[in-house]
């Protein structure tokens, strides 16, 4: 037991101290694509969000109309700073890509085909 | 090896009850958990004891009766902390929130007593975040799931009820977001316990971040030890939900003048 006391701060000196920031570790190529509802958005939200906003649930995201009404309240939520408790997804986060893709889907006017 | 200490705290109960809190060559500890209220306390583990930690803080008071008052979103840490010294204790747990696994080491540098006013505390920790996964950074290495955080803890137990601590902190991030928060950050922070009766005493606490944090609030908490036989139990409100040492310290978004505020208990059993 006693030599734990002189692993565990060798293993902290074996891992950096540098610090990155989160955008550094992500994936911010620029989308040229148009953005869609049924073919970029919806598979997103299907994976993500559906689990607690489905039809049936208090504020619903199923439908395309859902979705484009509520995408500032989305844009909001998605792109909060981890630890916010309210960010979205609860307890997670998208990817930049995911996010990157909310914001061009608006940019591009919220198209559904 | 767990099932023998557990047959070994059973025989051995009423010996910890009276041990656990008291030393024989010096004045007692400021403070009776090894918390104030979710920032570490001077007091350490007694040589060759465990403690297990199971502790909860719940979601947001102000979501109302829809929530039942945040109780439906718990976050849970486990833990458990080994003395391998009166002086010096190590321990590791695990909390819900960012999936975050915590090493720490805390040691006694010096000790209240006829000749010296203060305890002296010295506390380490090493938390891996395991929540960041490479799907949603694909740039993600090991290294970047690191942060730490240095404390000296300085108490002095004024009389039988009332201990105040000051604990400059130092946390360092290895990821961060710089638009809301430094990668270093300096804190300070001033605790206090006053105890009302025999087995109950009030605690608070607030740290100030002396970096731009504008997006992040200061924590404050405020808690309540309640001693029972074997266990010390802390119940408490305070604006950081987060219960790791560095997201508490860190990361507090809510805000007690709105009533964004978060319920919780620490818990210790002495095995």
């Amino acid at each position: 037991m006693k030599k734990l006391i002189y692993i565990l701060p060798v293993l902290a000196f074996l891992t950096s101290c540098e610090s990155r920031t989160y955008e550094e570790i992500s994936d911010n190529t620029p989308i040229t694509a148009v953005i869609r509802y049924n073919a970029d958005i919806k598979p997103i939200i299907e994976s993500n969000c559906i689990s607690c906003h489905s039809a049936a649930s208090s504020f619903p995201l199923a439908t395309y109309a859902q979705a484009k009404n509520n995408i500032e309240g989305i844009l909001n939520r998605i792109q909060r700073p981890a630890g916010d408790p309210l960010k979205m997804p609860q307890g997670g986060s998208l990817s930049a890509a995911q996010i990157n893709m909310f914001i061009k889907w608006k940019a591009d006017g919220l198209l559904e085909n | 090896m767990f099932a023998s200490t557990l047959a070994f705290s059973q025989e051995d109960l009423l010996k910890d009850i009276d041990t656990a809190a008291t030393r024989q060559d010096t004045s007692q500890p400021a403070f009776k958990g090894l918390q104030v209220v979710t920032g570490q306390s001077t007091k350490l583990t007694a040589k060759k004891e465990w403690y297990i930690v199971v502790a909860h803080r719940f979601g947001d008071l102000s979501t109302g009766f829809k929530n039942f008052f945040g109780l439906d979103d718990a976050s849970t840490k486990l833990g458990a902390i080994y003395g391998i010294t009166d002086r010096i204790s190590v321990s590791l747990s695990r909390e819900t929130n960012m999936k975050t696994f915590e090493g720490a080491v805390k040691y006694q540098l010096a000790r209240q007593n006829e000749h010296f006013p203060l305890d002296v505390v010295g506390y380490n920790v090493w938390a891996v975040n395991t929540d960041l996964d490479k799907d949603r950074y694909p740039y993600l290495r090991f290294s970047d799931r690191s942060s730490y955080l240095t404390q000296a803890l300085i108490s002095r137990r004024f009389s039988d009820n009332f201990s105040l601590q000051l604990s400059p902190s130092y946390v360092h991030k290895n990821l961060y977001d710089p638009s809301i928060e430094n990668n270093n950050q300096f804190l300070t922070g001033l605790g206090g316990r006053y105890k009302i009766s025999k087995r109950v005493s009030i605690n608070a606490e607030y740290f100030v971040n002396f970096d731009s944090h504008s997006f992040y609030k200061n924590p404050l908490s405020l808690g309540m030890d309640i001693e029972t036989g074997g266990h010390v139990f802390q119940l408490l409100l305070t604006n950081s939900q987060l219960n790791s040492d560095i997201g508490y310290l860190s990361n507090a978004t809510g805000n007690w003048g709105k009533g964004h505020i978060f319920f919780g208990f620490n818990l210790y059993r002495v095995f």
